[in-house]
């Protein structure tokens, strides 16, 4: 019985260690599909000029997406009573997918998306986009600096465990 | 408990210390402490056995008894204060060690001090 | 013969150093030098038990 409370002990602050590290990963991998999804607006502002509900809907039907639930939520609410902003804000607040530190940004291209035309549209995402890049390479660095590092915490607090209960 | 086991286990000890003084000094340290005391507890049973012999030994001579107890407690006084010292010299404190030694010359000087009162007493009834 | 205890203290002592190291290496001092002090302190937690086993039984058989 000792053996496989040890075991278990083991196991389990390894696997801490490694949700740490993986919710790191999964940080970067969001952030760049994040990237994506701005090109593709740029890309379908650019050349189907769309109307806002009409891009939403697009987007999240398309499946690289689907983890994102603000893009669901905002076709669902749509009330034009309501301004789009707010549904905007509120759907980006409750999507847990998204990393934090693009929350803001990604706030600031809801007010601007479906207000100015073709061309302010067009800067205003690149400039967002600009803003991710750099979002992302700090995700980056972060997650090759403490990736492991939570990793190798989380397997070396499991044997000091292990060795302590022995 | 026999020799081999015991020389074993203090040589796995110390090679564990060794392995462990390039990273962590204390924790060899604390180590090396351990060893000792997990062998001199050990290897007690056999030191009390021995005591036992000797007090019998003591009491078929025409000594005083109360002398025997003075001689334990004389040996295990000068035992503790080597190995107290020696840990603390392997610990770099030669300033504590010499502390430790002092201590137990003083503790041992005050416990001989009755046997040096009846020893002059002896000797001034002599002469005198 | 205790050597589970010996061991025991020997584990605790390699990982407190691999963990320092690991620390140390990620910039995180503060953290490193916590571990140190917290692995000292669990095997002196060990120890002390039989110090005083020890110090019970010289007593004992000594007559201290």
């Amino acid at each position: 019985m000792k053996w496989i409370g040890i075991l278990l002990l083991f196991l389990s602050s390894g696997g801490m260690g490694l949700y740490a590290s993986q919710c790191l990963r999964n940080d970067v991998r969001r952030t760049e599909k994040l990237i994506a999804l701005t090109e593709e607006c740029s890309a379908y502002i650019r050349y189907q000029q769309p109307e806002l509900d009409e891009l939403i809907d697009i987007l999240s039907t398309n499946p690289t997406y689907q983890e994102f639930h603000f893009l669901q939520s905002i076709s669902e609410n749509s009330n034009p009573y309501l301004m789009p902003s707010t549904i905007w804000n509120d759907a980006i607040e409750n999507d847990t997918a998204v990393p934090l530190p693009t929350r803001e940004i990604l706030e600031s291209l809801g007010q601007v998306l479906g207000t100015t035309d073709i061309e302010g549209q067009l800067s205003a995402l690149e400039l967002h986009r600009i803003q991710l890049q750099q979002v992302l390479s700090g995700c980056r660095e972060r997650y090759q600096k403490q990736g492991k590092l939570y990793q190798s915490l989380g397997i070396l607090a499991g044997c000091m465990l292990g060795v302590l209960l022995w | 408990m026999t020799v081999q086991e015991t020389t074993v286990f203090c040589i796995l000890g110390a090679v564990l210390c060794l392995v462990l003084k390039e990273y962590q000094k204390p924790q060899a340290i604390l180590l090396g402490i351990t060893v000792v005391v997990v062998v001199l507890l050990a290897v007690m049973p056999q030191v009390r056995s021995i005591k036992e012999t000797a007090s019998q030994l003591f009491a078929e001579s025409s000594l005083q008894p109360e002398w025997f107890a003075l001689i334990c407690k004389a040996i295990g006084i000068a035992w503790l204060t080597q190995l107290g010292t020696d840990l603390c010299k392997d610990c770099g404190e030669n300033a504590i060690a010499s502390a430790v030694e002092l201590c137990g010359k003083i503790f041992l000087a005050v416990l001989s001090l009755p046997l040096f009162v009846t020893l002059s007493q002896t000797v001034l009834g002599v002469i005198g | 013969m205790d050597v589970d205890l010996i061991f025991k203290i020997a584990g605790t002592g390699i990982i407190v150093a691999v963990l320092s190291i690991v620390l140390k290496k990620a910039e995180r001092d503060e953290q490193a030098m916590m571990t140190v002090l917290a692995g000292l302190i669990v095997v002196l937690m060990l120890v002390i038990d039989q110090i005083r086993e020890l110090f019970d039984t010289v007593k004992a058989v000594f007559g201290l």
